[in-house]
């Protein structure tokens, strides 16, 4: 069919856009991780190709379907294409908010040594990760395992945050910090409701099925 | 654009007998190796100007040419061009799949041995590979003798693409070659012009814009004679210039 290698460059594109932000957004915590704004480069040198990227994809995606008048299975992956590309840009704006509060961040010193944003951080990039590999794959089951894990960073969340909290009603000077802190984890946090997200797209494209705004049952339905 | 021009449509202006002027000063370029689409309403002069391009319309008396179509360096609208030289240098394909009351290997060797080839062993190596070609070789490999008339509509439209291939032309013209066919041939047939523009440059007029929109990386839209808009098809199908194109192919009219 003539729509396939378009499809296909479609999804090359996103898949090697989907890699630069993962790794924007492990640049930026790893900067406060470890204390080193060395780190900060990577997502300043991706910004902007990450915009381009976007307006570039959405073009084409939108120019295929009015060239190709795909429908049902091809119709659907197009659709799901243009909400992943979005939602790429999305992770991407997450990591240079990250960054922003990064740099502030690394003017005082380090609060204490990180245990739960780590964590937290590699659980969300695995989310992504894996979300990608169910919209690579076409892997529904994958991508209802991704949406299950959501409950988790959100408990992280929670964790991360009153954790902080502790922290600044003890020692006000860290106030500044901490605030921040909790900005970086609630940017993470939509990272990981991003993946959810595209987890449930990936279902849509496969089954046609419409699972935004509703929970998932024990089983997965 | 970087691309190169095959075909240069200057000041184009076609009469049919009786001084009845079907054609109103067209300009366009045709992209070397890239398909063209030529679309618009019924009576627009897509299959008019066409016909110009292999001089189809000097089978008829009355009717006359103004302008220049600038071809290989030369304008071949004037009157010392040698038509059969021409012709197996823009080939054609039709509506209506035509195939020779012959077998199906003397219809494709049929221009072969126009041009004077009558080594064995070239024709059938050039039969073959525009079997081949156009996609047809495994379907009639071993039935060669068969008459042509024994193959569906489908593979007798792709026997068809063979012939005008075997000559090696440098352009192709098809002129609605679906139209006639049901929607596996004419996936098949569109994949074949994809393919096809690698090696050949291709006009196609078609009355089925989605055809256009899927298989040409240039559209001109034509209205009452005239050309309204040229441009990459990418462009014409997502945001022409005109209203008139839009409205077009957004299915107002036509």
């Amino acid at each position: 069919m003539l729509i396939e290698p378009r499809l296909n460059e479609i999804k090359e594109r996103l898949l090697k856009m989907a890699e630069i932000v993962e790794n924007m957004i492990d640049s930026s915590i790893k900067a406060i991780i470890e204390h080193n704004p060395e780190y900060l480069k990577y997502v300043e040198e991706n910004e902007n190709i990450v915009d381009q990227m976007e307006v570039e994809n959405e073009s084409l995606i939108i120019t295929t379907m009015a060239r190709y008048q795909p429908e049902a299975k091809f119709l659907r992956m197009l659709a799901m294409d243009l909400f992943v590309n979005r939602d790429l840009e999305r992770i991407g704006d997450h990591a240079e908010n990250i960054k922003e509060h990064a740099q502030s961040i690394l003017t005082k010193p380090k609060l204490k040594e990180y245990v739960d944003l780590p964590k937290m951080t590699e659980l969300t990039i695995q989310m992504v990760q894996d979300a990608i590999k169910a919209f690579a794959e076409n892997d529904t089951n994958l991508a209802r395992d991704v949406i299950k894990r959501d409950d988790l960073i959100d408990a992280l969340e929670d964790q991360i945050i009153r954790e902080l909290y502790t922290y600044m009603v003890e020692d006000p000077s860290t106030i500044k910090v901490g605030l921040r802190l909790m900005d970086v984890v609630k940017n993470i946090e939509r990272v990981a409701d991003i993946a959810t997200n595209l987890a449930e797209e990936v279902i849509y494209m496969k089954e046609g099925k419409m699972l935004r705004h509703q929970e998932l049952d024990e089983d997965g339905k | 654009m970087s691309e190169n021009v095959k075909l240069q449509v200057k000041n184009l202006n076609f009469y049919y007998a009786g001084n009845k002027q079907a054609l109103k000063n067209i300009n366009m370029p045709v992209y070397e190796k890239k398909v063209t689409a030529l679309i618009g309403p019924s009576g627009c002069g897509k299959t008019t100007l066409l016909r110009c391009f292999n001089r189809m319309h000097d089978l008829y008396p009355g009717n006359r040419y103004e302008g220049e179509i600038i071809f290989e360096g030369k304008n071949i609208l004037e009157k010392d061009v040698d038509l059969m030289v021409l012709r197996s240098k823009i080939g054609m394909v039709f509506q209506k799949p035509t195939p020779f009351p012959m077998s199906i290997f003397d219809n494709v060797a049929y221009g072969l041995r126009l041009q004077g080839i009558k080594n064995k062993t070239e024709l059938q190596d050039r039969v073959e590979k525009a079997l081949k070609d156009a996609a047809i070789w495994d379907e009639v490999k071993d039935r060669l003798n068969v008459s042509a008339f024994s193959l569906s509509g489908g593979q007798q439209q792709r026997l068809c693409i063979a012939r005008a291939i075997a000559v090696k032309p440098e352009v192709i013209l098809f002129d609605e070659p679906t139209s006639a066919l049901d929607p596996i041939s004419t996936s098949k047939i569109e994949e074949l012009i994809v393919e096809l523009k690698k090696n050949h440059t291709i006009i196609i007029v078609t009355h089925n814009m989605q055809q256009a929109a899927r298989v040409s990386d240039y559209t001109a839209f034509m209205y009452l004679g005239e050309l309204i808009e040229f441009d990459l098809t990418d462009i014409i199908f997502t945001k022409p210039n005109k209203k008139l194109t839009e409205d077009y192919v957004s299915g107002k009219f036509g």
